[in-house]
């Protein structure tokens, strides 16, 4: 016998249940809860790594001068704005290549190979390729509009006002095609008749796209407005390697800030505090999610 | 319907653009010499084409195609791009593969057997996956440093388990879900335990599934930057992308980087193109209709 009679017999389904989730939840614990507990502890105390390490225990300090960094205020702002693009980039590249790669035409499982590629490569290599390409003195964009005319000498396109902007456009090219394919996993669950009744009908394009397409994707919206919106709020590489935070402080979100606290001002302490306020506010939008979803079914 | 066919084809043409436009400038940068680089307006394909980048990535000399004098000598940058790729592979697969080993049986678990506690249990897992990595990476430093993991193998397999068991477990958990329940049943009559019948039934109808999950985890560990660059940044476990980083630092070349990081994005594609059409089949699942909250 080449199992364990343990697996055999006597063992109830919920117990198999339980057995095959241990190894998660000692996982959880270890690796997650724990780490963040930790993190508790090190906002209480300020720690000094320059010489061995020095803990000295500073109670609440660390969030009180949370409150008044004004840089936090501004970080939240920018993590803000960059959530609101990143969402309706995605969603508006997302279902645009969705609905296209849903029709019929030549070449067609050669495109949806092609859509899917960017999402693929790394974050790091996505933000060193914009950054490339949105260069200053050899970038493709100031080479495209210089050729075209429209500008007539190379300027800088990462500027305090539209930095982040770009930031979002690359960070969207990157994701926005793992939306593109839940969501065409939605557009194949509309059963074909509806749309050949709708034509027969005579309903335009539009109408059949929010009539017919658009009640089978609310679903897949939604989780993509979810997870775009987890995904931009504790996404770090591509500031860090895209702009570095700058210009100025321009695109400093609040995952570059703690990382800046952390690395560059050596705070360990205070950015633990910092990434407390971000670990709470992800936590309460997942069970914002969790509760919404549930409502949803009752 | 001609006009249609013919409207879908320049769509189908722009998204082709927008989607390797970025990848095609940063193959074609690569096999630049450094001066093109700068040419105005920059140049959308390399006039004298040259490897030399790529030689010089992988620790070879590179040479003047006119003169035949030596430009670069070897070594040097080798050490981080091979190293890095030989590192990104040992962790990346066996994460791969513990990945799925751990998250299947959880996924069937939680996605075909009720049992108490399964919407906190889910949650926890669900809440663990969506923390922020650079709000735990200090402690995750400090316990790290304390055990001796930092700039190990084993430290970065377990880092990026702790991502991919959880988010893997959430995705198979909606596939195992719309699996049939008869077969399984059927299996069950003919005198299979539960674990046979997960083994000997569940698991081959779930193979798409369980395909993009391989994908996805071998993309999470592959592409993932931050733990790899504080924890692993510098060491003999040092991924691909810190080594990227690192180079990136230390010598500013942009030809060369975009040689580099070529070389690094062409695993990925490539497990993306093979990968690609299952995942259309990952039905991703609300997870609340399986846990009946």
């Amino acid at each position: 016998m080449s199992l364990p009679s343990f697996f055999k017999r006597g063992v109830t389904d919920a117990q198999f249940a339980y057995l095959l989730i241990l190894p998660l939840v000692v996982f959880a614990i270890a690796m997650v809860i724990f780490p963040v507990v930790y993190s508790l502890w090190l906002s209480f105390n300020q720690i000094d790594i320059r010489l061995g390490q020095k803990w000295t225990f500073v109670g609440l300090q660390n969030f009180a001068h949370l409150l008044k960094d004004m840089y936090i205020g501004h970080a939240f702002t920018v993590t803000l704005q960059f959530i609101f693009e990143s969402v309706f980039l995605n969603l508006l590249l997302g279902i645009g290549l969705a609905l296209l790669m849903n029709e019929v035409f030549p070449g067609r499982g050669i495109v949806r190979a092609i859509v899917l590629l960017p999402w693929a490569i790394s974050e790091y290599s996505t933000a060193v390729t914009w950054r490339f390409i949105m260069a200053e003195t050899f970038g493709l964009f100031n080479g495209i509009l210089l050729s075209l005319g429209i500008i007539d000498s190379y300027m800088n396109f990462l500027t305090m006002e539209t930095a982040l902007h770009w930031v979002a456009i690359a960070y969207a090219w990157r994701l926005a095609p793992l939306g593109a394919f839940f969501l065409l996993a939605g557009l194949q669950t509309v059963p074909e008749e509806l749309y050949k009744a709708a034509k027969i009908d005579g309903v335009g394009p539009v109408r059949r796209f929010w009539y017919i397409s658009f009640p089978h994707l609310r679903y897949s919206i939604f989780i993509i407005t979810v997870l775009v919106t987890m995904f931009t709020a504790t996404a770090t590489d591509i500031i860090i390697v895209m702009t570095g935070g700058g210009p100025g402080i321009s695109t400093e979100t609040v995952t570059y800030l703690i990382f800046k606290e952390t690395f560059k001002n050596l705070n360990l302490g205070y950015a633990s505090a910092v990434s407390y306020v971000l670990i709470a506010v992800v936590m309460v939008m997942a069970a914002a999610y969790f509760l919404l979803l549930a409502r949803r079914r009752r | 319907m001609e006009r249609r066919k013919g409207a879908l084809l320049v769509l189908a043409i722009i998204s082709v653009i927008w989607s390797l436009l970025p990848i095609y400038w940063l193959l074609n940068m690569s096999f630049m010499f450094p001066a093109e680089i700068f040419a105005v307006p920059a140049h959308l394909f390399p006039q004298d084409p040259t490897p030399n980048n790529y030689l010089r990535a992988f620790g070879y000399p590179t040479y003047d195609p006119k003169t035949g004098a030596e430009l670069t000598r070897g070594g040097g940058h080798s050490v981080y791009i091979t190293g890095g790729l030989l590192n990104s592979f040992m962790i990346a697969v066996p994460v791969t593969l513990l990945t799925i080993a751990l998250a299947s049986p959880a996924g069937y678990a939680f996605g075909r057997i009720g049992f108490a506690h399964k919407n906190k249990l889910l949650f926890l897992l669900i809440g663990s996956r969506s923390l922020p990595p650079v709000s735990i990476l200090v402690p995750y430093f400090l316990i790290y440093f304390m055990l001796g993991l930092v700039g190990t193998h084993l430290g970065m397999i377990l880092i990026y388990l702790s991502i991919t068991v959880p988010l893997i477990t959430w995705v198979l958990m909606g596939f195992f879900a719309t699996l049939p329940v008869e077969t399984e049943r059927a299996a069950r009559i003919d005198g299979c335990t539960r674990f046979q019948a997960f083994l000997k039934v569940v698991l081959p109808m779930a193979r798409p599934g369980i395909a993009s999950c391989t994908m996805l985890a071998f993309l999470i560990s592959w592409n993932e930057f931050m733990f790899a660059w504080i924890l692993a940044g510098g060491s003999p476990a040092q991924t691909i992308p810190p080594a990227l980083a690192s180079m990136f630092y230390q010598w500013a070349e942009i030809e060369l980087m975009s040689a580099a990081n070529t070389i690094a994005i062409i695993p990925p594609i490539i497990i993306a193109m093979i990968f690609q059409k299952y995942i259309t089949q990952l039905r991703i699942v609300d997870p609340v209709t399986v846990v009946g909250a």
